[in-house]
């Protein structure tokens, strides 16, 4: 098993969603970001090869009572934090929402999340998962 | 992971600014695969072959290469480095040129011993940041009130006198000091200025063309009216052209960055 996760936009229940990535997020506004959990080492048939980075991994439906805490990485402790995941969808395990704060602000790039299943947890790194917009632009 | 230290509170890039409107967009996100297609791969053919999963991943290793080339970190990193003792640094106050720059803050300056016990820590208000983005930092204990402001001996380490006393019978001590300080070309996790976003797509696009090129076989083909004759022109390298306009242009932003960031050495013999 390969865990990672695509990203989702537009998501309006179950059936209708896209896949985008990254989650865009802008400063000052509350966020919402959707993930589907995917297994990177089942394709969507199993004649086509897996590769490394199959366009359609088969999605990974967690065990009922799974929990996904999902961790913003930063150089600078004060700005680290993470929050944990909810399942908006009863009929689809693997899609989770992470609802942030106007105050909660990820850094751009890779984003972690943990998943805890029937005991295991799973680190999950999903590379370039998040694009942050900020307010400030002329210089850093 | 860490918290910031002393800083002189003006922006990496661009240099040493105080203030800036919003009206130009110098600061964005780290390049996206959508960027990466519309910015610099629009109309290349068969660049439908990518998926998004390996544009990111060509973005993340173009990102490591420019690094390697610019020898600057794109994102922040704190590091840990020993500098040396010298005599003359008695007379002139003291001062470190570090080794990565630009410089944002400095956390920490100690003397360390060998065996990593902390024996003296320098407070951080004796430190001069003016000239940290070229990597330069000061010992410049002027200060209004010393109330408070004298270095701080290692509480478990009982010799540390002879540490200080080191310093009056050594011209030359290889590994005195350790200074620990935050250094790359933004000050804002994730975001990095927009000519860096177009080296690392410049990267990106020379790598993915190069390798797109490889599945062209012919580069013109025709058949007679009658059928009875054809040739094939071949052509393996369609993109060369474009390939080397973008490594040019590349390395025209990276000489003027690294010369911008003090990445750039110059060696003589005067």
């Amino acid at each position: 098993m390969r865990l990672s996760a695509k990203m989702l936009k537009n998501v309006s229940n179950v059936n209708h969603f896209e896949y985008k990535s990254p989650a865009y997020v802008s400063e000052g506004n509350s966020n919402i970001i959707y993930f589907q959990i995917v297994d990177l080492d089942k394709p969507v048939s199993p004649t086509i090869d897996t590769g490394t980075l199959p366009n359609y991994p088969l999605r990974h439906m967690p065990a009922s009572g799974s929990t996904v805490m999902v961790i913003f990485d930063s150089l600078l402790d004060n700005a680290q934090f993470s929050i944990a995941a909810v399942q908006p969808f009863a009929q689809d395990a693997s899609i989770w929402k992470v609802t942030l704060s106007s105050a909660q602000l990820p850094k751009s790039g890779n984003f972690i999340f943990e998943l805890t299943e029937s005991g295991n947890t799973y680190h999950v790194v999903v590379k370039g998962g998040i694009s942050v917009a900020l307010n400030e632009v002329g210089s850093c | 992971m860490s918290t910031k230290g002393k800083s002189y509170d003006t922006k990496i890039y661009p240099q040493s600014v105080n203030e800036s409107s919003n009206l130009l967009t110098r600061i964005e996100p780290l390049l996206t695969p959508a960027l990466l297609k519309s910015r610099y791969l629009h109309e290349v053919p068969r660049v439908e072959v990518y998926s998004e999963d390996e544009l990111q991943q060509e973005i993340m290793m173009a990102v490591n290469e420019v690094e390697l080339l610019l020898n600057v970190p794109v994102f922040s990193v704190q590091k840990r480095e020993k500098h040396p003792y010298e005599y003359s640094m008695l007379n002139n106050n003291f001062h470190f040129l570090l080794s990565t720059r630009p410089v944002q803050s400095v956390e920490s300056v100690k003397v360390m011993s060998t065996n990593g016990v902390s024996v003296y820590t320098f407070p951080l208000e004796w430190l001069e940041m003016a000239l940290a983005y070229r990597g330069q930092i000061n010992f410049l204990p002027l200060l209004t009130t010393f109330a408070d402001k004298t270095p701080t001996t290692g509480g478990d380490y009982a010799g540390a006198a002879i540490f200080l006393q080191a310093m009056g019978y050594n011209r030359f001590i290889s590994a005195y000091f350790e200074i620990t300080y935050t250094a790359g070309l933004s000050n804002i996790d994730g975001n990095v200025p927009v000519v860096v976003n177009d080296i690392i797509g410049m990267t990106a696009s020379i790598n993915m063309l190069s390798t797109l090129q490889t599945g062209y076989i012919y580069g013109s083909q025709s058949l007679s009216q009658d059928g009875i004759s054809q040739s094939s022109g071949i052509n393996r390298a369609p993109f060369n052209e474009r390939i080397q306009a973008l490594t040019e242009k590349r390395e025209r932003f990276i000489s003027r960055l690294k010369m911008l960031m003090f990445s750039k050495f110059y060696i003589g013999n005067i």
